[in-house]
């Protein structure tokens, strides 16, 4: 190989190399995905909550031959729990887009706060104006089966639109799992496990029914976690931050 | 980077394995994006989204004036847009990239790994 060509293939290799190192650098200062996570594990304790309150307090068993009628804070309350992803998402996604807004001014990069504020707007209209709308009873068939499904494809498409592929993974895992803990499948594959192991017996079924909750929680508190190792990770690299053209 | 020592005819065209023409790498380099700044400009944009001439500034090392005239290159080649606005009374520039500048980072990028694919090779 002559010279020249050596000379040309550290050069092209430089090129590349410096290239790659501008768009992560560029990548870290605006893809923080650190606020996002927050608020979707603050939602996701908050929907345990929720889903405790209406599992354990409005609709607990009474005792033999005991019935009551719901109060209108209980029916008010059962309301809000069905559109909390719609509601409480919604003002999720704005407040993520406030932050990004801010952040982005104040660090003179990044997208800013349209794609979430769009995906807030879009949440809360299909939430409060689309349940008179004729198509209120699939979107509403959609929302009881998988109520994360229309905050999830909010966050997939503004993960598509800001080509962030960590957003659409931690989307899917939460999506998945607030739907699979919404229809019961843990708590059912608990009982599989005990009937399995023999020891169905040896566990009280409302400790056993709480299995969903606990998942809940669970999944809240790894987002929350997974939050803060973005910022602290974030932090650090930054903090090592260095121009790399002259 | 300088085309490789060749013939202008080797270096638009070179012969595959299956000895069809296909054009040499360099051939595809645009040298309004092969341009070391120019090209780290471009290479933030596309992750960024959009920043401002500061945040340019101090991440590719380049001074304002250089920065600005690269940036009339990029822009004068529609490969950026330029928004001059103000924050309370200081100006502030922000530059955004366009799909034809996605484009030409993509092509440019692809040209020299494709340069590096053949040096490689033999």
């Amino acid at each position: 190989m002559h010279d020249n060509q050596l000379h040309e293939i550290a050069a092209a290799e430089a090129v590349l190399a410096r290239t790659e190192q501008l768009r992560r650098d560029a990548r870290r200062d605006t893809r923080a995905l650190a606020v996002p996570l927050l608020v979707l594990g603050l939602l996701t304790l908050g929907y345990a909550v929720v889903s405790y309150v209406e599992q354990n307090v409005i609709a607990s068993d009474l005792g033999p031959g005991q019935s009551r009628s719901a109060t209108d804070a209980e029916l008010q309350f059962g309301q809000f729990a069905d559109t909390y992803w719609g509601l409480a998402g919604a003002a999720g996604l704005l407040v993520i887009g406030l932050w990004m807004g801010v952040r982005s001014r104040r660090l003179g990069a990044g997208a800013g706060a349209g794609a979430w504020v769009a995906g807030g707007f879009g949440l809360f209209l299909l939430a409060s104006v689309v349940p008179f709308s004729p198509l209120s009873v699939m979107i509403g068939m959609v929302g009881f089966m998988a109520p994360t499904a229309f905050i999830g494809i909010a966050l997939l498409v503004i993960a598509w639109r800001r080509r962030d592929p960590r957003l659409a993974v931690w989307t899917v895992v939460f999506g998945l799992v607030v739907t699979l803990a919404h229809l019961g499948f843990f708590t059912n594959r608990l009982a599989d496990l005990l009937r399995v192991t023999g020891l169905t017996d040896s566990v009280d079924v409302h400790v056993l029914v709480q299995a969903d909750l606990v998942v809940l929680a669970v999944l809240g508190l790894i987002l929350i976690g997974a939050a803060v190792r973005d910022r602290r990770t974030g932090a650090a690299t930054r903090r090592d931050h260095e121009p790399v053209l002259s | 980077m300088t085309p490789p020592d060749a013939s202008p005819a080797d270096q638009v065209k070179a012969t595959d394995a299956s000895g069809r023409d296909e054009p040499h790498p360099t051939s595809q380099l645009d040298d309004v994006v092969h341009q070391k700044a120019r090209l780290g400009i471009l290479a933030v944009l596309a992750e960024a989204e959009r920043a401002d001439f500061t945040y340019l500034k101090s991440n590719l090392g380049l001074t304002d004036g250089n920065l600005g005239r690269h940036l009339e290159v990029l822009a004068g080649s529609g490969l950026v847009h330029v928004e001059k606005g103000y924050v309370g009374r200081r100006p502030r520039t922000w530059v955004t990239i366009t799909r034809a500048g996605r484009h030409a980072l993509a092509g440019e990028m692809a040209a020299i790994r494709e340069l590096l694919r053949r040096f490689e090779s033999g």
